[in-house]
């Protein structure tokens, strides 16, 4: 190859850079938009392992709970932590009702939520809820570190957390999982 | 700086696709048409010029810039030492020790405005973790223990100064394999040497000794 083709090449190598950098950027942003890459979508540290000890107070009329009664009870089961202030808990609660009429096994944590608030919420919305506790000043959301509301955490068979859910829950997301984790 | 996403639903971004609602008509059956606007006139105080179409009479004056200007100015001023303690009741009265739960929020990321340190953040969570870690420094914990306890829930990704482990290899060793790099490129170069110049051919010999 002569100097100047070979010149000539060099000079198209940082336009080639640019064009190889734009299509992983376009691609990045495409997938945000259909929602399958979330660059804010954070690691659980609770993967793997049991749940963070806890012992919340009820929302009446349903007894509170804690981590040794979600174990103890009927698994694979769901946590679910919502807020009646969430625009995503909302739009979640019609998936958790179609969830229950299924079987499956929710408990409710209300994070930083007024009584009066999640009663109105849960009367309007619906109660998809097996029991709902109240974390009202959100410290037991930080030892499952909690980053938004609404977060679902699958909990399998032996007590292990197998996957945190973050945002708007689908059934059609959660029901290939539940049944990956030994749900009939 | 930091808006709390958490109260807006921080995954509801996908749901306002919608566009912009078409606006209201005016009560009253206005005509079709611009909207009367009202615009200082030179000498005259501002009287409704109704229906103003295309080109601005003259005099008609545009929005001032300057207020605009320095309302920019200041926010840059402020931005620059952003730090979000809301009130001086959320501060250790104690200064040392204030001092040290400062560093150890600048230190750790706030997991709902991700770019920004538990220090500087406004969300309600990162509010809570600047009363956590100086609950935890006035209880005496060690740094390392107040860092530790929040990795432990949110994993290595809070710490805004990412530790040395297989997935940050590449990043912490950017420096040294830029720097080889270089090293080998020069290497190569210098040992591929320069080629010699092609010879001048008889016309560009005559047409020097034209030039001398």
């Amino acid at each position: 190859m002569d100097t100047i083709a070979r010149r000539r090449l060099l000079m198209l190598a940082p336009l080639a850079v640019a064009g190889a950098g734009s299509v992983v950027f376009w691609e990045l942003l495409a997938r945000m938009q259909t929602g399958s890459y979330d660059p804010h979508l954070l690691k659980s540290m609770l993967v793997g392992k049991h749940l963070p000890a806890f012992s919340l107070p009820g929302q009446p009329p349903s007894a509170g709970f804690s981590n040794t009664e979600v174990n103890a009870g009927p698994l694979p089961a769901l946590v679910n932590f919502f807020a009646s202030w969430c625009i995503p808990c909302v739009e979640e609660m019609n998936e958790l009702m179609h969830l229950k009429a299924q079987g499956v096994t929710i408990w409710g944590i209300a994070y930083k939520d007024k009584i009066d608030a999640t009663a109105a919420f849960l009367m309007r919305r619906g109660d998809p809820y097996h029991r709902v506790a109240r974390d009202a000043d959100g410290r037991t959301a930080i030892n499952f570190g909690l980053y938004g509301v609404p977060e679902t955490y699958l909990i399998d068979r032996t007590g292990t957390v197998r996957l945190r859910y973050a945002g708007a829950l689908t059934a059609a997301a959660i029901l290939p999982e539940l049944r990956k984790w030994g749900w009939t | 700086m930091g808006v709390d996403v958490i109260g807006m639903g921080w995954w509801g971004g996908r749901e306002g696709q919608g566009g912009a609602a078409p606006l209201d008509p005016p009560p009253g059956g206005r005509p079709p048409g611009p909207l009367p606007l009202r615009a200082k006139v030179k000498g005259s105080k501002g009287q409704p010029l109704a229906g103003v179409q295309g080109a601005a009479p003259p005099g008609l004056s545009f929005p001032p810039l300057r207020p605009i200007l320095i309302a920019f100015l200041l926010i840059l001023a402020v931005a620059g030492r952003a730090r979000a303690l809301e009130s001086p009741s959320e501060m250790l009265a104690n200064p040392v020790l204030e001092k040290r739960a400062e560093a150890i929020g600048m230190q750790l990321r706030c997991v709902v405005c991700q770019n920004e340190s538990i220090e500087q953040s406004n969300a309600s969570l990162a509010k809570q973790f600047r009363g956590i870690i100086r609950r935890r420094v006035l209880d005496g914990w060690s740094n390392k223990r107040i860092i530790a306890w929040m990795v432990h829930r949110y994993g290595t990704f809070v710490l805004l100064r990412p530790p040395f482990d297989p997935m940050t290899w590449v990043l912490w060793g950017a420096p040294v394999i830029a720097v080889a790099a270089g090293g080998v490129s020069i290497w190569v170069f210098r040992r591929r040497g320069v080629p010699a110049p092609v010879p001048l051919s008889p016309e560009e010999h005559r047409a020097l000794a034209e030039l001398e």
